[in-house]
């Protein structure tokens, strides 16, 4: 079942600030993704591939094309110009993303992030406890930083979690910028596992990757920046 | 002792007692609701009875009977003052016996024996706006009025309650009439606040400094504000009694003894008090 | 999450008598506020938006743009010039709240929204303690029995961490961050739908600010309530909403989800605005 249709995607900005400079982002993206399919983007940094993902995520607003989206009642939207409440309520209940920088409110404890995430959704607390446990023992993450504020992580640390903090939820559609950037090889590998298990349950996923080895891991198809743009140009 | 003829009858000028008679019908009208009157001067201060003097005034007719109390005492120098000034401006007789009086004017008491639907009585009334303590302005004091907004007056009672245990006012506890609006039943005290409640008699409010008429028809229900599991107490005397006529159901008033050293208790109602005794005499 | 709670239309706010010719010579494009034919001072024109349940938009400008004016209209503290304004939980969206008379809209205040204001003392009763202003809220309730109003003030202020010592505290003796918490429990003391905070953390020290920051995502969570956040700080901003207006003199230069917002803006002055921050 198709879950995402790109069609002829282009995103370019125009800095008012600065004598209304126009800078191209990325031009003519079109791809598509089934159910559990994982397609991984890969080029050269500075080509836009994480504007790719921020447009499908709606951060950013795409210049041209359509992102028809098939939700999980069989219902198609584009997500280009869907309204933002329709967004926000996909941004709930189906489709997550996994940035490169963390943002959450200050002091708060790892464990209790994951909690509200999971609690708001309605998942029972007692469960939703197990369900973290599990995942954070799984990652890594020394049970010793569980109740500690995110603040005090490491950079690897605070990548899982954020991984995780998406992951937890088993989105619909889940797209990922850069999730394995700085971590070691051994907790890759379980950042890897945790996306096939994910993948395996019928998310889709797309991902943005420096390191092509590990794409190769998950991908099932690839879309890569450098050939595409070549052929434009 | 006859009538000055210099003066109209009731001393105040007949269109002057038109109006505030028509304010007094209003205020019938609306239980509970102040209502503004031009008040008059008098040949007494201001803040010495003049706004229940002029209700008084205006409603007296040649036919009536007159009593006049100060805190239940037929003799102390206000109520005589106001008793002779009505009296020789209108020629009515007067009287001590409550049943005998047609019109009651009063100062912070309602007599002990229970008022009848033929008679009237008239408190004079210092501050009548109840909300003056948690709202100063009186402008939005009266919007408060217009809205029932009556919250801040029940925090003022939960906040007593929190600092002292239990609602520390004494005279003038706020009353809830006929479910709608909160009145201050003047500086009676809390022992006198559940004969407003249903009563026979018509009650006329007069605030002659504040300019303000207010008033409880008869079968009224008014009701002490409070809480469903705080409830309205009103002053004990167990284990006192009169010590002139041996009272133990009236207000009593508790008196230095200057010759003993001691502390005893008489009926602050005089008239109340001088019927048991005579009663008693009787038999 | 598929209802609207309120839904604002051309709301507007004059000072002044305004000349008809107002709307062409003010707003962001003259950057002024103030009509040059007949002096009338702008403060709000065409604010148009909707908030959904349990959705938090953001307001965010410069001092003066008009951002607290806006709650403050809709939580009748200032009259609205004109406008339409609808609340769903009041009459199922029908009338135009902005018109009722003052005890609907009373009603509306105690029941159906809560507001927090930058000045605690604004929102609280100085005089009172802690539970006596959350009281005042709960009478407006019709709870007359005094045991259930001083357990409920007391869960109330539990959930904004407020120690119950300080309950019987009066409120002009807390410190700033505390009375910012009781204020908050008053706001939500009756379940109101809607929920209005103006620069809650703007006078509160960092460390207080997040706690309170927190609070508001929690009971947010919680109560899937709606809010609507009113800030200067981006990071406020950021943390707290799912959309975002944008505010220059008055008018709306833009408005999207706020991770778009501060991502990818498109207005100049929204560019501006994000690239300045700290």
């Amino acid at each position: 079942m198709n879950v995402l249709q790109v069609q002829s995607l282009s995103k370019n900005f125009v800095m008012h600030i600065r004598n209304d400079m126009s800078l191209c982002g990325f031009a003519d993206v079109s791809f598509s993704l089934d159910e559990g399919e994982f397609l991984g983007i890969s080029g050269p940094s500075g080509i836009g591939k994480s504007s790719l993902l921020k447009c499908v995520y709606r951060t950013y607003i795409p210049s041209g094309g359509t992102i028809m989206y098939t939700r999980k009642d069989g219902t198609a939207v584009d997500l280009a110009s869907a309204d933002e409440h329709e967004i926000l309520a996909l941004r709930f209940s189906e489709i997550a993303f996994v940035t490169q920088f963390f943002h959450v409110i200050p002091r708060v404890p790892a464990f209790d992030i994951l909690m509200g995430e999971l609690t708001m959704r309605g998942v029972d607390p007692e469960e939703a406890k197990d369900i973290i446990s599990e995942n954070l023992t799984r990652l890594a993450i020394p049970r010793a930083l569980w109740q500690m504020f995110p603040s005090t992580f490491s950079g690897g640390e605070k990548q899982r979690l954020n991984i995780l903090n998406a992951v937890i939820r088993s989105p619909r559609l889940l797209l990922l910028d850069e999730p394995t950037a700085s971590l070691d090889p051994e907790t890759r590998n379980e950042v890897v596992a945790l996306l096939q298990t994910l993948k395996k349950k019928g998310t889709s996923m797309i991902g943005v990757f420096h390191d092509h080895e590990t794409m190769k891991r998950l991908a099932d198809k690839e879309y890569s920046f450098a050939q595409e743009m070549e052929a434009v140009r | 002792m006859s009538t000055h003829n210099d003066y109209n009858f009731a001393f105040i000028d007949e269109n002057a007692k038109k109006e505030i008679r028509r304010s007094i019908l209003k205020a019938i009208c609306l239980p509970g609701h102040q209502v503004p009157f031009a008040s008059r001067e008098l040949p007494i201060a201001r803040g010495w009875g003049t706004g229940g003097l002029q209700v008084t005034l205006a409603i007296i007719g040649p036919d009536d009977v007159l009593k006049v109390i100060d805190q239940g005492c037929d003799g102390s120098v206000n109520a005589v003052n106001l008793r002779d000034l009505i009296h020789r401006t209108t020629g009515v007789p007067t009287t001590f016996e409550t049943a005998q009086a047609s019109i009651i004017q009063t100062r912070h008491r309602i007599p002990e024996l229970p008022l009848r639907e033929d008679q009237i009585i008239v408190f004079q009334v210092p501050i009548p706006e109840p909300l003056h303590y948690v709202e100063p302005s009186i402008e939005k004091a009266t919007a408060m009025h217009a809205e029932k907004d009556y919250a801040r007056m029940w925090v003022s009672l939960y906040e007593d309650i929190v600092n002292y245990g239990s609602v520390t006012i004494g005279a003038s506890y706020p009353v809830m009439v006929h479910e709608n609006y909160i009145m201050a039943p003047s500086p009676i005290p809390k022992w006198d606040i559940a004969k407003l409640n249903m009563a026979n008699c018509l009650h006329l409010f007069g605030a002659g400094r504040e300019k303000r008429i207010y008033a409880v028809p008869p079968y009224t229900r008014v009701e002490p504000l409070q809480f469903e599991d705080k409830p309205f107490k009103k002053e004990d005397f167990s284990g006192h009694v009169c010590a002139r006529c041996g009272a133990g159901d009236s207000f009593l008033d508790e008196i230095f003894d200057e010759a003993s050293g001691g502390k005893y208790w008489v009926c602050s109602d005089t008239a109340y008090c001088d019927s048991r005794i005579q009663k008693e005499a009787a038999v | 999450m598929n209802e609207p709670v309120i839904s604002v239309e051309g709301l507007e706010k004059t000072y002044g008598e305004g000349c008809g010719r107002c709307g062409e010579c003010t707003g962001p494009d003259y950057n002024t506020n103030v009509c040059r034919y007949c002096g009338s001072v702008i403060a709000l024109k065409d604010v148009s938006f909707e908030l959904y349940q349990g959705e938090i938009l953001g307001i965010v400008g410069e001092s003066g743009s008009g951002k607290s004016t806006i709650v403050q209209c809709l939580y009748f503290d200032l009259e609205a010039s004109s406008g339409l304004a609808r609340l769903f939980p009041y009459d199922r969206g029908k009338a135009n709240i902005l018109t009722l008379p003052q005890s609907r809209k009373r009603y509306i205040r105690n029941h159906l929204m809560g507001m927090v204001y930058q000045n605690p003392l604004l929102g609280l009763k100085g005089y009172f303690t802690s539970g006596g202003n959350i009281a005042e809220k709960l009478l407006t309730a019709d709870i007359y029995n005094y045991h259930n109003i001083r357990t409920r003030s007391a869960r109330l202020l539990d959930r904004t961490e407020v120690d119950l010592e300080y309950m019987d505290r009066l409120c002009r003796t807390l410190s700033g961050g505390m009375q910012q918490r009781v204020q908050i429990s008053k706001a939500l003391a009756n379940n109101p739908p809607l929920l209005l905070l103006d620069e809650i953390t703007t006078g509160l020290d960092v460390s207080v600010q997040a706690r309170v920051l927190d609070m508001i995502k929690t009971i947010q969570h919680e109560l899937m309530i709606s809010m609507i956040v009113v800030s200067h700080d981006l990071g406020v901003i950021r943390l707290l909403t799912n959309r975002t207006m944008v505010l220059k003199k008055g008018r709306i230069v833009e408005h999207g989800l706020t991770d778009q917002i501060l991502e990818d803006p498109r207005d100049a002055y929204t560019q501006l605005l994000v690239h300045s921050m700290l």
